[in-house]
């Protein structure tokens, strides 16, 4: 016992060490840790949170993530209108008559609004010489209403001021220029509304210096002089091309570019029916560049742009050889050069053309370009004359004249005026004249010695980077006008919108400055001016039995007012032709400037779907460039994308080349509209500009020169196609689209001697899976080939109504583009003088697509009516299904494109107003193709079910089929016997693409004919 | 000495990701120029008082 | 006996994950579903109006109001102005009236609470659905008894495709219904 009390006083060791006291043990007693575990531990560089505080954080974050997700069914408000405007009705589509303002042409359109916002652009049916359709540039023209850079206030030296401010200070300015003497200038572009000339007038009357001068770079100048020369009138007649067996067309790219080319390709293909009955004309198109219309034609010679005159003087001495009865004037006899080609590789070809002009003395037409020289207008206009084609001129439709361009003099005098110190005040009137005057006119410099300059336009451009007071006007879908383009009928335009931002109406800031009183602006000011204008002119004329009101009402619904006009035809007169001058052709090279088929003469610039649409020949976008021959190229060793110098007595551009099969060898043809330097961020330094190369002193015409001189320069520009440059004489690849079938043609005489001939090699395809029986409707679509000129409205259209997304030359050059409709241009042939063939290619919603097969999750599958569908929010983005399409028509979105572009200059609340609210508008990751329009059919199909109507195929018009000038899309049911479609599916000139492949494709494609003498093309 | 260099390197990891997830979700856009444009406000529309409705066909 | 890897983890790993899977799925689907199909949804509105007044008792046609339901997409959540077409003078002392007026004078669009609300990817087109008589109140429930607008059916896809498929046990007061689209693009487009 004594033991263990003794213990609770004993020391306890652990360790003999410890009962030894040794000195180490001690010091191991005061370290927690044994040597050496604790070197690298520093106190200061815990970390200051405790575990406590840690939790606390930790608990406190995940509370308050829990209280953000209040009330997650919460589904937003719906607001509907406080007072409901009576014409809408939110979710049905209002469409309104107006007239279109992206060029002279003024042709109708219907523009379709969705509560209250412009959506869609179509053509007026009622328009007698559009009839329902507009080009690819008018059906893009919305894009400009909603452009994020367009101008919102006035500016005066670039500070944002009041149009109260801006009224005064001008009218002052106006008053006091008139009181010192000095000129008040008006730079205008084509003027087609009289009403706005009117304004003009007015104008004029009140400030009496006034001096309007119109200018437009592109413009029928020539022929209006030639025609004047020759008949006594510069309103030169509509040719019925549809009454033409025979059309010859001289650098005229009437398909195309030129003239009312809608209208044109109405007429052009009335008579190339293959369907319900054959009625071809043929086209011999003589021309240095390749355009559509020599993509058209059946047979091409290639002439250069200086030869012409010697040209036509061939054909009427050639003429005049087999057909001494032609009554020829005798000046002419004494000219006639033998400028023959029957020498040549195109000689045949002349033989064919003399005989045909001959045989079909008045049922033919010879048609010159507006670039030629009038020289070739004055030798065209004899020829018709003489071969009596004078009855195909309809002067019940003839082009008016409202306001002439100004000439060469009267604007070297303003210049010079302007120079001089003697103009007080210059207004650009929705003109662009830096930009659109050649250099040597000196209007930029000029401009310094203005002392006030104002412009008037939509968005800012060179010229009113020059200008004191920049101020916006409304776009064309916010304003009133009128039209009288053509005789026979005016067209009335209307504005849909109220203007989005603070502009007027370029003739109401007129009419408010003709006032004299800076508080007098309404904002209907020319609302009124018209309708008055339009009484007194039309309605007092028009012996109606409804009122003025009734009448105006019903002029706007309609958007067209016929009135009667007759023209006296007046006899040609001979003497002309003592004034025919001869161009000595040089050696050299002729560069030939043409308009731009998308951007035009420049004011499309800052729209996306323009410069993002493939040129109709080279398929180029974002670009423009020299098109050059390939003897050309290998002579001055250039390759595609090669820098080229071009240059002209002093006057230089360095260019990109593209090799062009097809030009004549001393041809060189410049698009001209690009290389703007001030048209917003999408176009500017899009392109190189061509009006360097222009000159006020041309010779032969503004748009022609000869004694070019080209040089390869240094560098290259990387031109942008949507379609790769097969080389012609890679036999691999040569006429691919011709062994594979993907482009089946004949000739007019191999299809009357054999009907059947495209059937002959058909094959049986035989199937392995069950067939499904399609009852009901099932949608299909054929394709006309003998009519598609590759134009590209279609794809315009469709970019509009499936909200298309613009990617920019970057993404196109990677084939990123988004158009769900593409145009395929094959050559075939021979490079110098290829044959070439346009196919337009959408998706084919097979009833056997590969496609569906492939999606993992299902996303795209066949509906019961025959259409591939596309599921977008079930897409995951494999891109299996485009891996396996054999047309390759699916788009996938690499992008968010909206966002991509351009640092996301589409999507802003601006832009976003255009989409169309019934097509979903993609993001990043899905796969998109060509739907039929399926929004459409189901509309058609609600409203049939509203209206207890049985839907018909023929109630559908997809867009691409409503917006085709020639009408060559038909689409419909073809479970339906009596539809056009089941009959084009039929036809004997009927095949499908890549057939074989037995993916039973529902677009038809007809079989293009070409009308050449003989069966082999 | 290891434990704290896999510490510190999870750490800089870590302050890393913090960052990168933090920036992307910073509104850059309304600090970018050239996004001036996106971020303007929503414009009045409103359908012109004068217009005449087609009702055609 | 030794433990291997194995052991571990089969017997304490996978039923523990398979716990926690089954736990946060059954979690998360009957928690979400309110947020899925909506039904019971019936926020407070701006303006108390009562369904069970106006289209009980007093008997107003649904399409009076609800204007485009019969011709086009949209059903049409009426505009103020058709308000006004009674209570510009009918019980204009009432508090709610008052309102009304106050929202209509000022010219201030009423923000009403959705409720109904098919997602933005599906197209739903009313006029089909209407003109082939289908009964508003055979998706909306009986709105003349209502209160409150709240949500009776599940507006997911599995419920509009339950009713395409076998309509006539849906629709028992008509004697001819075809059977409804199924495929894709008839709402998804």
């Amino acid at each position: 016992m004594d033991d263990y009390s003794k213990l609770s006083n004993n020391k306890l060791w652990k360790s003999l060490k410890e009962f030894h006291n040794e000195d180490d043990v001690l010091k191991m007693k005061h370290d927690e840790f044994l040597d050496g575990v604790t070197d690298e531990f520093d106190s200061s560089k815990l970390s200051g949170i405790s575990r406590r505080k840690f939790f606390a954080l930790l608990s406190a974050s995940a509370a308050l993530t829990a209280t953000a997700c209040t009330n997650y069914r919460d589904k937003g408000e719906i607001i509907p209108y406080n007072k409901r405007p009576e014409e809408i009705l939110p979710g049905a589509a209002n469409y309104y008559a107006s007239t279109c303002n992206g060029c002279s042409l003024s042709c109708g359109i219907l523009i379709k609004t969705r509560e209250g916002r412009p959506i869609k652009v179509e053509g007026n049916p009622d328009h007698p010489v559009s009839r329902g359709k507009i080009c690819a540039k008018g059906q893009a023209s919305i894009l400009d209403l909603y452009d994020p850079e367009r101008l919102k206030a006035p500016y005066f030296n670039g500070k944002e001021t009041s149009w109260k401010n801006v009224d005064s200070t001008v009218i002052n300015i106006l008053n006091e220029t008139q009181k010192n003497g000095k000129q008040i200038a008006i730079v205008t572009d084509t003027i087609v509304s009289p009403t706005a000339k009117k304004v003009l007038d007015d104008f004029t009357a009140k400030y009496q210096n006034t001096k309007i001068y119109s200018y437009s770079l592109v413009n029928d100048f020539i022929r209006r002089q030639a025609w004047s020369e020759c008949y006594g009138t510069d309103e030169y007649p509509a040719v019925k091309f549809d009454d033409a067996n025979i059309i010859l067309t001289l650098d005229a790219d009437f398909l195309g570019n030129e003239g009312n080319y809608i209208e044109n390709m109405r007429k052009y293909v009335s008579k190339r029916e293959v369907v319900d009955k054959l009625n071809f004309n043929r086209l011999y198109a003589a021309e240095g560049r390749m355009s559509s219309t020599g993509m058209m034609a059946d047979y091409r010679l290639k002439v250069a742009p200086s030869q012409q005159l010697n040209f036509v003087l061939g054909i009427i001495y050639e003429l005049n050889k087999i057909n001494p009865h032609l009554q020829l004037d005798k000046s002419i006899s004494a000219r006639l050069k033998k400028f023959s080609l029957l020498d040549s590789a195109d000689g045949e070809k002349f033989k064919h053309l003399i005989k045909d002009l001959n045989d079909n003395r008045g049922k033919s037409i010879i048609y010159a370009g507006d670039s030629l020289s009038k020289d070739v207008h004055l030798a065209v206009n004899y020829l018709n004359e003489v071969l009596g084609n004078t009855i195909l001129y309809d002067y019940k439709s003839s082009f008016k004249n409202i306001v002439k361009h100004s000439t060469k003099e009267e604007i070297t005098s303003l210049i010079n005026s302007m120079n001089q110190g003697k103009v007080g005040i210059i207004i650009h009137y929705e003109s662009n004249p830096v930009y659109t005057m050649p250099k040597d006119f000196g209007y930029e410099s000029a401009l310094k010695n203005v002392k006030t300059v104002i412009s008037l336009t939509v968005s800012e451009n060179e010229s009113s980077a020059y200008a004191n007071y920049t101020l916006p006007t409304n776009h064309s879908f916010e304003a009133w006008g009128d039209a009288y383009a053509r005789e026979g009928f005016y067209s009335l335009q209307q504005p849909v919108i109220s203007p989005i931002f603070n502009s007027r109406q370029k003739e109401s800031v007129l009419l408010s400055w003709i006032s004299a009183n800076p508080n007098s602006y309404q904002e209907d000011i020319y609302h009124q001016y018209l309708m008055k204008s339009f009484n007194s002119d039309v309605f007092v004329k028009a012996n109606s039995l409804a009122d003025a009101k009734t009448f105006w009402y019903s002029a706007l619904h309609d958007g067209i007012v016929r009135k009667n006009g007759t023209r006296q035809i007046t006899r040609f007169n001979n003497i002309v032709l003592n004034n025919i001058k001869e161009i000595i052709p040089g050696n050299n090279f002729i560069v030939h400037l043409t308009e731009s088929y998308f951007v035009g003469d420049g004011r499309f610039a800052n729209n996306g779907w323009l410069q993002e649409l493939p040129h109709p020949v080279s398929k180029i976008t974002w670009d423009n460039y020299a098109s050059i021959s390939p003897i050309t190229a290998k002579q001055l060793n250039v390759q595609m994308n090669d820098f080229i110098e071009v240059s002209l007595d002093g006057r230089k551009l360095v260019l990109p080349a593209l090799i062009q099969p097809g030009v004549h060898e001393r041809t060189i043809n410049i698009e001209l509209g690009y290389g703007r330097t001030k048209a917003g961020e999408v176009g500017k330094n899009v392109g190189f500009n061509s009006v360097e190369l222009m000159t006020k002193n041309w010779v032969y015409s503004p748009f022609l020169f000869e004694n070019a001189s080209i040089r390869k320069s240094e560098g290259s520009h990387k031109l942008v196609s949507t379609q790769e440059h097969h080389s012609l004489d890679d036999t691999f690849v040569k006429d691919f689209h011709y062994s594979r079938k993907i482009i089946q043609e004949g000739t007019l005489e191999k299809y009357i001697k054999e009907p059947n001939f495209l059937n002959e090699e058909k094959e049986n395809l035989v199937s392995i899976t069950n067939e499904i029986k399609y009852t009901g409707h099932k949608w299909a679509m054929a394709i006309d080939l003998n009519k598609c000129t590759g134009c590209s409205a279609c794809i315009s259209s469709c970019n509009v109504e499936n909200n298309i997304a613009v990617v920019g030359k970057e993404q196109v050059e990677r084939g990123r583009e988004m158009q769900w409709i593409r145009i395929d241009r094959y050559y075939s042939g021979q490079p110098d003088n290829p044959i070439v063939s346009n196919q337009p290619m959408l998706c084919q919603h097979c009833d056997n697509a590969p496609c569906e097969n492939v999606c993992p999750v299902n996303a795209t599958n066949h509906s019961p009516d025959g259409l591939n569908q596309m599921v977008y929010n079930r897409c995951v983005g494999t891109r299996y299904c485009s891996n396996n399409c054999p047309y390759k028509v699916r788009r996938f979105n690499f992008f968010n494109h909206r966002d991509h572009f351009a640092d996301a200059y589409y999507d802003n609340d601006l832009t976003s107003l255009m989409y169309n609210p019934e097509v979903t508008v993609r993001s990043r990751g899905v796969m998109e193709k060509c739907t039929f329009c399926v929004q459409k059919i189901m509309e058609a199909r609600s409203n049939a079910i509203r209206d207890g109507k049985e839907l018909k195929g023929s109630d559908v018009v997809t867009a691409c089929q409503q917006a085709c000038p020639t009408n060559a899309i038909t689409f419909g049911d073809a479970n339906d016997p009596a539809s056009q479609i089941a009959k084009l599916r039929k036809h004997n000139l009927s095949y499908h693409v890549l057939e074989e492949l037995n993916v039973k494709p529902n677009v038809t494609y007809i079989a293009k004919l070409r009308n050449t003498h003989s069966e082999e093309k | 000495m290891e434990n704290i260099d896999r510490k510190n390197f999870f750490k800089t990891i870590g302050k890393g990701a913090l960052i990168v997830a933090l920036s992307s979700a910073l509104p850059i856009k309304f600090f970018s120029k050239a996004a001036h444009l996106s971020r303007q406000s929503n414009p009045k529309i409103k359908i012109h008082p004068s217009a005449v409705k087609r009702n055609k066909a | 006996m030794k433990r291997t890897v194995l052991d571990y983890a089969l017997k304490i790993r996978l039923p523990l994950t398979l716990f926690i899977i089954a736990v946060s799925f059954i979690l998360t689907f009957y928690i979400s579903r309110a947020e899925r199909d909506s039904v019971g949804y019936a926020p407070e509105q701006p303006i108390k109006f009562s369904h069970k007044l106006h289209a009980g008792q007093m008997s107003i046609d649904c399409q009076y109001c609800h204007i485009g339901v019969s011709k086009e997409r949209h059903a049409i959540i009426p505009s103020v102005n058709i308000c006004m077409n009674c209570h510009s003078v009918a019980r204009k002392d009432k508090p709610e009236i008052i309102k009304l007026t106050h929202y209509y004078n000022e010219g201030i669009p009423i923000p009403w609470k959705r409720i109904h609300k098919v997602p933005e990817y599906a197209y739903f087109n009313h006029s089909v659905h209407v003109n082939k008589k289908i009964d508003c109140a055979s998706c909306h429930g009986d709105l003349k008894q209502m209160e409150v607008v709240n949500q009776v059916k599940a507006f997911t896809m599995t419920a509009c495709l339950d009713c395409h498929r076998n309509p006539s046990a849906y629709l028992p007061y008509l004697s001819k219904v075809n059977l409804g689209p199924e495929n894709c693009s008839a709402c998804h487009r």
